[in-house]
């Protein structure tokens, strides 16, 4: 499988947020609203894992949303490797916004639309990383080849306090640290 | 007088999806779309939803200028068909006459407003276009009270908006229950105890009023209440009607087509006039008109195809329906035993968690599974609606239809 996708690096990620602002900052979200966000584990919460994580679209090769949309408004472009909304198809149902596992799929507050990670897609083309990446100071989160993330060892998104990948198989790799 | 290959009449989206599947099949023949709209094609379902936060309706356009220009397809936007003459394929409007050699009817329904005293008062709305949704966000600047006539999809719809706005918002439905059609009594009664719950603003509130009829609408040079049939009165400001459509047909009558409650196609969404296709909220398939944007978007499409010569056929869906709301929100699909018939095993399970990590969502939460033989045929979901797909798979058959 030769996608694209997500890398987080659980081992270095200090949890500044840095993604989820630069990520509004990029999309104009209004005030409150998120297409990526930081969450904090804690070892009592989640056994096996500590440390902050960083999520957004996680751009499943078998994407839930895509089923649900009834008017052809999402799809995945799979040259590209991403999920995509056409804004101009959508009508705001926000069916998609409740078949997302992962709940990365909302409503924008200014158009009423579905509004999702789209993989700054504008700046990947012109050669840039997404703002989320180029925001990260520590270089934990990256956008990317699976096969090459895969080839430096990096895992399944498998947590236990996430869907089972088998659901949407998702692009996103991460690299975790292990809990005492 | 002017000849095209390919008449469009309305520019919906049943219209454009048509004009899209015949430049899609026949790359050169000339294609007119004559609509009586001052815009291209907009999303119209999420004026109900969005359309009061809309400052510049341009976010509503699906198409634009641009993309008919690249596509040659040709819009005559402010124009009226006002006679169709079947037989010689012309119809005029009146920028003259057009002949064409395949017609599209795809005219849509307006917004039906039942015969009640007082309905011509400033303050009473339907909610169709943009120019009604642009209509209510200026009354809404003085209004304090609304009333929302008809407990539809529409009328949930913008009565959580204008609720959102701080207004005091009152549906009222003449059936017993809101959505009558789709949910059962008790998933209903649910649906509104949850509304009521969360519908308690700082400022605005949300009620939802079963089993009325209107009587009278009040007010002297603008609306000032309601009275309704049982003698009671309620104060307000604004009143929407959310009752429905009714399908245009009077062109296609006076043309001589054969005309229902819409005009009647078969699964190639041909009429019983030669060349001439309807499709979307104007036309009838096996007895009944969808009035649905999914459906009108398939039936533009089979339509589209028909008039190049490539036959489809239509198979009506049963589409489920849904309200996504920040208030409460509800999914319907299938048979809920609404009828009361024996044989229907029900399962309801209250206050389902589920986890769902980026976007937080309130809990209280309702489930309604409708078995008959053992087979899943129904299912409701009131408050967090995830799972619904899930549910919807499991009801669908290989044909893409609840049986």
């Amino acid at each position: 499988m030769s996608g694209y996708g997500f890398l987080m690096d659980l081992r270095t990620c200090i949890g500044c947020h840095s993604c989820q602002f630069a990520c509004a900052e990029q999309r104009s979200l209004a005030n409150g609203e998120w297409l990526r966000r930081v969450f904090h584990l804690e070892a009592e919460d989640h056994k096996r894992y500590v440390g902050a994580f960083s999520m957004g679209c996680n751009h499943c090769e078998d994407p839930a949303c895509v089923k649900a949309c009834q008017n052809g408004a999402i799809s995945r472009d799979e040259e590209k490797g991403v999920v995509l909304n056409d804004s101009r198809k959508c009508i705001g149902c926000g069916a998609c916004t409740w078949a997302c596992p992962y709940g990365a799929v909302s409503i924008s507050e200014e158009t009423g639309k579905a509004h999702k990670c789209d993989s700054c897609i504008e700046r990947r083309q012109e050669g840039f990383p997404p703002a989320c990446v180029a925001a990260c100071p520590v270089g934990s989160l990256r956008f990317g080849s699976i096969r090459e993330f895969d080839e430096e060892g990096a895992e399944q998104l498998e947590m236990e306090f996430l869907p089972d990948v088998d659901v949407t198989r998702p692009s996103t790799r991460i690299i975790v640290r292990r809990a005492k | 007088m002017r000849k095209t290959e390919y008449l469009i009449i309305g520019n919906g989206i049943a219209g454009l999806s048509a004009a899209k599947a015949i430049r899609a099949n026949d790359k050169d023949g000339s294609i007119l779309m004559v609509t009586r709209q001052k815009q291209t094609t907009y999303l119209r379902p999420l004026l109900s939803k969005a359309g009061m936060k809309l400052a510049d309706p341009r976010v509503l356009q699906m198409v634009d200028e641009a993309w008919h220009k690249e596509k040659r397809i040709e819009l005559l936007t402010g124009t009226t068909v006002q006679e169709m003459d079947v037989r010689n394929h012309i119809v005029r409007c009146e920028k003259g006459s057009i002949e064409y050699r395949k017609c599209i009817y795809a005219l849509g329904g307006d917004a039906w407003m039942p015969p009640v005293r007082g309905q011509n008062l400033p303050g009473i709305f339907v909610l169709r276009n943009i120019e009604d949704i642009q209509a209510i966000r200026r009354c809404t600047l003085r209004a304090k009270r609304a009333a929302v006539i008809g407990g539809g999809v529409i009328g949930m719809e913008i009565g959580e908006v204008l609720y959102r706005r701080g207004m005091q918002v009152t549906v009222l439905e003449m059936q017993p229950r809101i959505l009558p059609r789709v949910l059962d009594q008790e998933t209903a009664e649910n649906y509104i105890m949850q509304l009521a719950r969360a519908g308690r603003g700082a400022q605005g509130s949300f009620r939802v009023q079963t089993n009325v009829n209107v009587e009278e609408i009040l007010g002297e040079d603008r609306v000032t209440g309601i009275r309704l049939a049982d003698g009671g009165q309620m104060e307000c400001d604004l009143v929407i009607f959310s009752c429905g459509i009714r399908s245009c047909v009077g062109l296609a009558e006076r043309a001589g087509m054969e005309v229902d409650r819409a005009v009647i196609v078969d699964e190639s969404m041909r009429t019983s006039a030669e060349d001439v296709f309807a499709c979307g909220d104007c036309a009838q398939f096996q007895g009944t008109c969808a009035a649905l944007w999914e459906a009108a978007m398939e039936q533009g499409r089979i339509a589209g195809l028909a008039a190049c010569g490539v036959y489809e056929r239509y198979r009506p869906k049963k589409y489920p329906i849904f309200c996504n709301s920040s208030l409460v929100s509800m999914f319907a699909a299938g048979d809920l035993a609404v009828s009361g018939e024996d044989g229907y095993r029900v399962e309801v399970l209250e206050d389902r968690e589920e986890k769902v990590l980026l976007t937080p969502r309130k809990q209280g939460s309702y489930m309604r599974l409708v078995y008959r033989k053992d087979r899943l045929v129904g299912a409701a979901l009131i408050g967090n609606l995830a799972g619904m797909q899930a549910l919807k798979e499991r009801m669908t058959d290989a044909e893409g239809s609840y049986e």
